[in-house]
């Protein structure tokens, strides 16, 4: 079980501290808060491994897998996923980020850019919610314009804010 | 008893161990309930590592081998000033904050 539990952090971590810490485990009771705190400390140690090119390409391909099935589905499930996908991607790039030592405005542009990104490689969030708002309000220019940019910013400054909590914090829920 | 981490600057991971290993070389296991007896403060293993692990790459402590069922780990110059400005960041604010609740 202590095995499984260790497979939630990168290879390369486990082969230089997984023994230790496998041993560290043994030494206590098994309990929920300790599976949960080597769980989220894992997920955390992955998403800070993962490059730029390798955060990339996951989520582009994960948004654009998500953005043709959920195509044919209701509007606000459409909605829900790409939000979810978005706030996951963009937690990811601000992880990076920050620990490749950028400042926070820096981090903030690559996790700006990089949930530009992925909103215009699928569009599901703006085609979602755009299917929402005007079905009961006229589509005029201006109103897609302001849709387009609150719709975008809503999903990058949710996504950024889970990525810094991450980053930041040692463990907010667990210890 | 051994409380959970509450987010304070004293229940700072990085802190602690610093701390616990200023008082010699330690393995995970003896960090850990090092830091349970001087702090009170119950670290999971996977908050134990994560905070090993970013010590280690800022080069505050090191292993002492280079591999091993429990490498104990040893502060590093480095480490040791990271560990007194911190401490000196706190004791500042200490201060102040008793100072003026004395005062309120």
């Amino acid at each position: 079980m202590i095995r499984l539990l260790l497979r939630a952090y990168p290879a390369a971590w486990r082969a230089e501290y997984g023994e230790e810490m496998r041993l560290v485990i043994l030494s206590k009771r098994i309990t929920l808060s300790v599976i949960f705190n080597v769980l989220w400390n894992g997920y955390k140690q992955r998403m800070l491994d993962a490059g730029p090119m390798r955060t990339c390409l996951i989520g582009s391909i994960v948004t654009a897998i998500f953005a043709m099935e959920c195509f044919e589905r209701t509007a606000l499930v459409r909605w829900v996923a790409s939000l979810i996908i978005i706030v996951a991607f963009n937690g990811w790039a601000a992880c990076w980020s920050r620990r490749s030592g950028k400042s926070i405005a820096q981090s903030w542009l690559v996790v700006l850019g990089s949930g530009y990104m992925a909103n215009w490689f699928c569009a599901t969030t703006f085609i979602a919610a755009r299917t929402l708002i005007f079905a009961v309000a006229a589509p005029t220019l201006g109103l897609e314009i302001a849709f387009l940019v609150v719709a975008m910013l809503t999903a990058n400054i949710l996504g950024a804010s889970v990525g810094f909590a991450l980053a930041r914090c040692e463990s907010p829920i667990l210890n | 008893m051994a409380r959970k981490s509450s987010g304070g600057p004293a229940d700072d991971p990085e802190v602690l161990i610093l701390s616990s290993l200023a008082g010699g070389p330690k393995h995970g296991y003896a960090i850990m309930t090092d830091v349970e007896q001087f702090a009170g403060v119950a670290l999971g293993p996977g908050t134990l590592y994560s905070a090993i692990t970013r010590l280690v790459e800022n080069e505050w402590i090191e292993p002492m081998s280079e591999s091993g069922r429990q490498r104990p780990y040893r502060i590093t110059p480095k480490g040791n000033l990271r560990l007194e400005s911190q401490l000196d960041r706190m004791k500042v604010l200490a201060n102040v904050g008793l100072r003026r609740l004395k005062l309120a």
